[in-house]
């Protein structure tokens, strides 16, 4: 009576899932490798993994290591094992391992779909200097950033799920009620 | 502008049959005719129409019955204002129980009910309901239905009540929920929004322009204007074309219901199902939301065949259906009289019944030969099912198939008052106008009083940024405004209906007023004018007249009440949208979710997160996994358990001002459970903490409280210490642990292989080491949850599943959460949320030593040392024992003794102890501690239980299970 197994769709398989619509392509895999690194000294941290700068969720990137901003002295740091920081002078960095998926959204109808998690202007340029990448999207919490032609939304592990189940629930959507 | 005249034979009065549509004319397409019935008559209509038009084409006059006294009712608005034509509508696979007649559009094969009737709105049983009225007046349910007790009389009254039935199988549809930013949005598309909106578009501003009608233009698609030379619908059909050319965005049939803070409102746009939601965030908002004509005030002013002379305009002119062919306009300003020179046109037989004695439209009228009674009101109409006459108040009598009245204009200052706007009383125009300015909205054109098209055009203009040099010339009639309402007709011997959603009469206001109900706030209640789905929108300012009237007021000194969301009920199918099913509360999931599934495990929802329940049928695995984690070993997934790292210098000092327990004593690899306080002194959460190294701690608290401890630490974090010493990194996604418990969960560990000396010297209880599992790192944790020794593991959560294979597979037998709640259940272990409430505070769960010794400060010190943590009385966790085999019921209140019972707590958990082999249970007793061996009776749904009060610990209360080698 209270199973509720068959309510909830299974997770897909991260190696394997993909969506694809009208003008909308939708892949999926685990992060490489993710730290989270805050302190005084992440400018610092950031430039000896090779990254200028933590980007927010209108700033483009392409780099297969880059870091999000999360807080004014606070980003995540995507890339792979060989550019694994450590507490370094003012700063303190903790490991997320692959507890984080990465989600991409690209295609002509990408913004439309954006559109529909979330009331952030994605198309706009980039905003002032500390704008967060993180936001909720769909109502869970998900960092944004701005890639190729559409953006990667880098979800928690236990939340990809309703995440990819989302996306696939409204990739449909896309133009609908568009004016 | 000019009419075309009817064809057929010659309009002739009384004698003439049913309502007529137009040969030419309106926005209707007579190509595409749409079949449609109402209570099971076939009818046609066509595309353009809505249902009202349809229907009023047809010839159906009673299309409600009223909410208490059941009395017919037929169309009075044309658009939102109409308070009666509200329908079961059924078209292919929608349904919509309450649709209202004048915004739904017609559709082929609509098929339409009346609804809140026995029988159908023509013929309903419970019209005899009106032949009582003199009984149920207004707030009879405060004086009657009261003897034996209310309960009695409830039943048939829910019954009688309400409105559509929601059909059981009803699955409406909503859309997306969509966002839009703009720099200026505008509300309505009459002539001041749209200036709004060509002005903001030219000034480069991002413009999206709401219109609830299928079109833009407002009130210029049926009234008399020309603007920039060419007729007002023409204009406004042009701009609005060249809005949408121009970038601007364009929502027709879409509805502001509500003005939020920080500049956003929500949309309804109705479209397909449901309809669709829309968010808005804009720069600024102009509210151009016009006015709607109020009903005037006199003898059975509510029969079918009486409309608001607006309305009877639009109905002709935008679906040429003639509402009437011998019509009495009744009036006291001179905005009606377009109506009646309209209908005159057609070859109606016209009428007008003006309060007034004199005024220029009074000789244009006589000029196109309707018959102008001057000085006049109409005292009642006659009729039973529909009008057939009218009785002026000099005796004399009209016959009349059409009444339409007119008693001034109310403009629509909803949205103002979202903005927590405070209305004004405008004595000249007899309004209530918009107030101070509020911030972000600009209220303008009929909305803000204009008095004339070129005012409201010149305000538009203005709102949206424009110059004096942009406003458009127009001609177009004069406004007439009104005036107050005129209550002199109100009080006669028939009754005068106020609000004719909620059946309030002015003599209902008066019965108020005698009772001392003389403030409009209590007035609303009392009588309930103004609470009904329409919120009073033809009824407020009659009713506010009548109450000046009866206390000798004047309206501004009668008062005034508000307007909240929505402005237009919304269904549920448009709030929801497409966040349905799995989308609506979306849960969490385990890495090893796969598996478990496998293992046909029962998922539930615990808080945020979809976890294993049982594996199999919980009836018959709750004894089969506790026998297992007692006797042998088992395995539970615990990656929901939160894994929150506090970092730097002072992380310590961190956590020892946010856990009640001191943690910085710590040993680098030892872990202490301990409780998390708000600042009240109450119980936040629980968990464990690990010291990792001198900077570095975890902190593992309760499943379905991460996000909500992280925000806490965080807090505090940011509240009290050096940004730069301490951090919170919540780390939870990374790990997935599995816990190993049982006598032989040693052996499993062994076998796991994981690289650690398992020996109990060298890994003591409450102490962490590092391993590795599959070539990546692994910690492991000395910590218990079921009162046997216990392991969790913790590795990245990728390998969760590899994990649960290779434990599987050396002996580990899988444990769900039901179980687990009772093996901690029998060892006392509490639940956060379960034994704990808002109130329970350390000492009542047995931890009130740390607020005896501690002295440095931490959250929620001060409000443990209050006498009401202090005082006698407070409820305490204990264990309950029961003889015999039936556990007690979750729920039950232990009763005090005495003549008058009363609950001195309860029980918050129970099972059937595997290990202690008897029913355990927990429960927040009074007094508690210091009543042990006391046997108390709980009740639980009228069964008396008892039970005896104990310590909380049923099994191996010395922890020796803890350390027991297989």
């Amino acid at each position: 009576m209270f199973d509720r197994s068959a309510f909830w769709s299974p997770p897909p398989d991260w190696r394997h899932a993909r969506l694809d619509g009208v003008g909308i392509r939708i892949t999926a895999s685990a992060a490489p490798a993710v730290w989270r690194i805050s302190g005084r000294g992440l400018p610092a941290a950031l430039a000896r993994a090779g990254v200028a700068r933590a980007v927010g969720p209108r700033e483009a990137c392409d780099a297969p290591v880059y870091a999000l901003r999360i807080a004014p002295d606070s980003a995540l740091l995507i890339g792979d094992a060989a550019h694994a920081p450590d507490d370094a002078d003012g700063t303190v960095c903790s490991a997320l391992g692959d507890g984080i998926i990465c989600i991409d959204v690209t295609g002509p109808a990408a913004a439309s779909l954006m559109s529909l998690g979330s009331e952030h202007r994605f198309d706009d340029p980039p905003g002032g200097p500390l704008e967060s990448a993180r936001m909720l999207f769909a109502g869970l919490p998900v960092a944004v950033m701005r890639c190729g032609d559409g953006w990667r939304l880098h979800a928690e592990r236990p939340w990809a799920p309703a995440l990819w189940h989302w996306l696939a629930g409204h990739i449909a959507h896309c133009g609908e009620g568009a004016v | 502008m000019s009419a075309p005249r009817m064809d057929g034979p010659t309009m002739d009065g009384p004698r003439m049959r049913g309502l007529r549509r137009l040969p030419e004319g309106g926005e209707i397409d007579r190509s595409r005719p749409l079949s449609f019935s109402f209570d099971g008559r076939a009818h046609i209509g066509y595309a353009g129409d809505t249902l009202a038009s349809a229907l009023l084409a047809a010839g159906e006059t009673v299309l409600a019955r009223s909410f208490k006294y059941h009395r017919p009712r037929g169309l009075l608005g044309a658009h939102h204002e109409e308070p009666n034509a509200i329908l079961d509508l059924r078209a292919g696979t929608r349904h919509e129980p309450n649709a209202r007649a004048t915004l739904e559009p017609l559709v082929d094969g609509a098929r339409l009910s009346s609804i809140h009737a026995l029988g159908t709105a023509r013929r309903d049983l419970l019209a005899v309901m009106d032949r009582f009225a003199r009984f149920i007046p207004a707030a009879f349910y405060y004086k009657t239905f009261m003897w034996p007790h209310w309960h009695v009389y409830e039943g048939t009254i829910r019954r009688m009540a309400g409105l559509g039935r929601v059909a059981a199988d009803s699955r409406a549809q909503g859309g997306a929920l969509r966002h839009i930013d703009v720099d200026l949005c505008v509300i309505g598309s009459g002539a001041a929004g749209l200036a709004a909106a060509r002005a903001g578009l030219k000034a480069g501003r991002s413009v999206l322009l709401v219109e609830q009608r299928s079109r833009v233009g407002g009130a210029l698609l049926w009234r008399d204007a020309v603007i920039d030379g060419v007729p007002g619908a023409r204009w406004a059909q042009d701009l609005g074309a060249a809005l949408a050319a121009g970038g601007a965005r364009v929502l027709t049939q879409t509805t502001a219901v509500g003005l939020y803070d920080h500049n956003s409102a929500v949309l309804h746009e109705r479209s397909g199902d449901g309809g669709r939601i829309w968010q808005v965030r804009a720069r600024a908002f102009v509210l151009a939301t016009g006015a709607i004509e109020r009903p005037l005030l006199f003898g059975d002013n509510d029969r079918p065949g009486i409309m608001l002379a607006d309305a009877a305009l639009e109905y002709l002119r935008r679906y040429a259906v003639v509402a009437g062919s011998e019509v009495v306009f009744a009036t006291g300003n001179d905005t009606a009289y377009q109506a009646a020179l309209a209908y005159a046109a057609v070859g109606a037989r016209c009428t007008v019944v003006d309060a007034r004695t004199d005024t220029p439209a009074m000789a244009a009228a006589r000029a196109a030969g309707i018959e102008v009674l001057a000085g006049e009101r109409i005292e009642s109409t006659l009729g039973k099912d529909r009008v057939q006459g009218v009785r002026t108040a000099s005796g004399r009598t009209l016959p009349a198939d059409l009444l339409t009245v007119s008693g001034g204009w109310t403009p629509l200052i909803h949205l103002y008052c979202h903005a927590r706007g405070r209305p004004r009383w405008d004595a000249e125009r007899g309004v209530l106008l918009p107030g101070a300015p509020v911030q972000g909205a600009t209220v303008v054109g009929a909305a803000d009083g204009a008095r004339s098209l070129a005012d409201a055009l010149a305000q538009g203009v203005q709102a949206g940024g424009g110059a004096a040099t942009d406003v458009p010339a127009c001609i177009a009639p004069p406004f007439d405004w009104g005036g107050a309402p005129d209550t002199r007709m109100a009080f006669g011997a028939r009754r005068t209906w106020v609000d004719l959603q909620h059946d309030v009469t002015a003599k209902d206001i008066a019965l108020a007023v005698r009772e001392n109900f003389r403030a409009v706030e209590h007035l609303k209640r009392y009588t309930t004018l103004g609470m009904a789905n329409d919120q009073g929108r033809t009824s407020n300012v009659n009713g506010l007249a009548l109450l000046a009237e009866r206390t000798g007021r004047t309206i501004a000194e009668a008062g005034v009440t508000t307007f909240r969301p929505p402005f237009l009920p919304v269904p549920i199918a448009a709030v929801v949208g497409t966040q349905r099913g799995e989308l609506q509360a979306p849960l969490r999931r385990l890495a090893a979710e796969a598996v478990h599934r496998e293992e046909r495990a029962e998922l539930r929802g615990y808080g945020d997160m979809l976890r294993p329940a049982s594996y199999g049928p919980a009836q018959d695995a709750m004894t089969r996994e506790c026998k297992a984690a007692r006797e042998r070993c088992v395995i539970l997934d615990a990656s929901s358990l939160g894994k929150i790292e506090v970092l730097g210098p002072d992380a310590a000092a961190l956590l020892d001002f946010v856990f009640y327990t001191r943690m910085s004593s710590l040993a680098p690899g030892r872990l202490r459970y301990g409780l998390a306080l708000a600042e009240s002194g109450a119980v936040f959460d629980d968990g464990v903490v690990l010291r990792v190294s001198a900077d570095r701690f975890v902190v593992s608290c309760s499943s379905s409280h991460v996000a909500a401890m992280t925000a806490h630490l965080e807090a505090w974090r940011e509240d009290r210490f050096d940004l730069s010493r301490a951090f919170v990194h919540d780390t939870t996604p990374r790990w997935a642990t599995m816990a190993i418990s049982g006598p032989a969960s040693k052996g499993v560990m062994t076998a796991l292989g994981l690289g650690i000396d398992l020996d109990d010297t060298a890994f003591p209880h409450m102490s962490a080491r590092d391993g590795r599992f599959a070539g990546e790192p692994a910690r492991v944790a000395r910590v218990s949850f079921t009162g046997e020794r216990s392991y969790e593991v913790s590795v990245p959560a990728g390998l969760a599943e590899e994990l649960w294979r290779r434990a599987r597979t050396v002996g580990a037998e899988p444990l769900g959460v039901e179980a687990l709640g009772a093996l901690r259940c029998e060892k006392g272990f509490i639940l956060v949320g379960v034994e704990t409430d808002g109130e329970t505070m350390p000492q009542d769960i047995g931890m009130g030593r740390a607020r005896e010794v501690r002295t440095d400060p931490y959250v929620g010190d001060r409000s443990l040392h209050t006498p009401a943590a202090q005082r006698s009385g407070r409820r305490q966790l204990v264990g309950v024992a029961v003889a015999g085999d039936e556990p007690l019921p979750v729920g039950a209140h232990a009763l005090s003794r005495g003549a008058r019972p009363h609950s001195v707590g309860w029980i918050t958990s129970s099972h059937m102890g595997v290990g202690a082999g008897k029913p355990v249970a927990l429960a927040m007793i009074e007094d508690g501690a210091s009543r042990h061996g006391e046997t108390l009776e709980f009740e639980h749904f009228g069964t008396l239980h008892r039970g005896t009060l104990v310590a909380p610990c049923f099994y191996d209360p010395k922890g020796t299970r803890l350390d027991v080698r297989p």
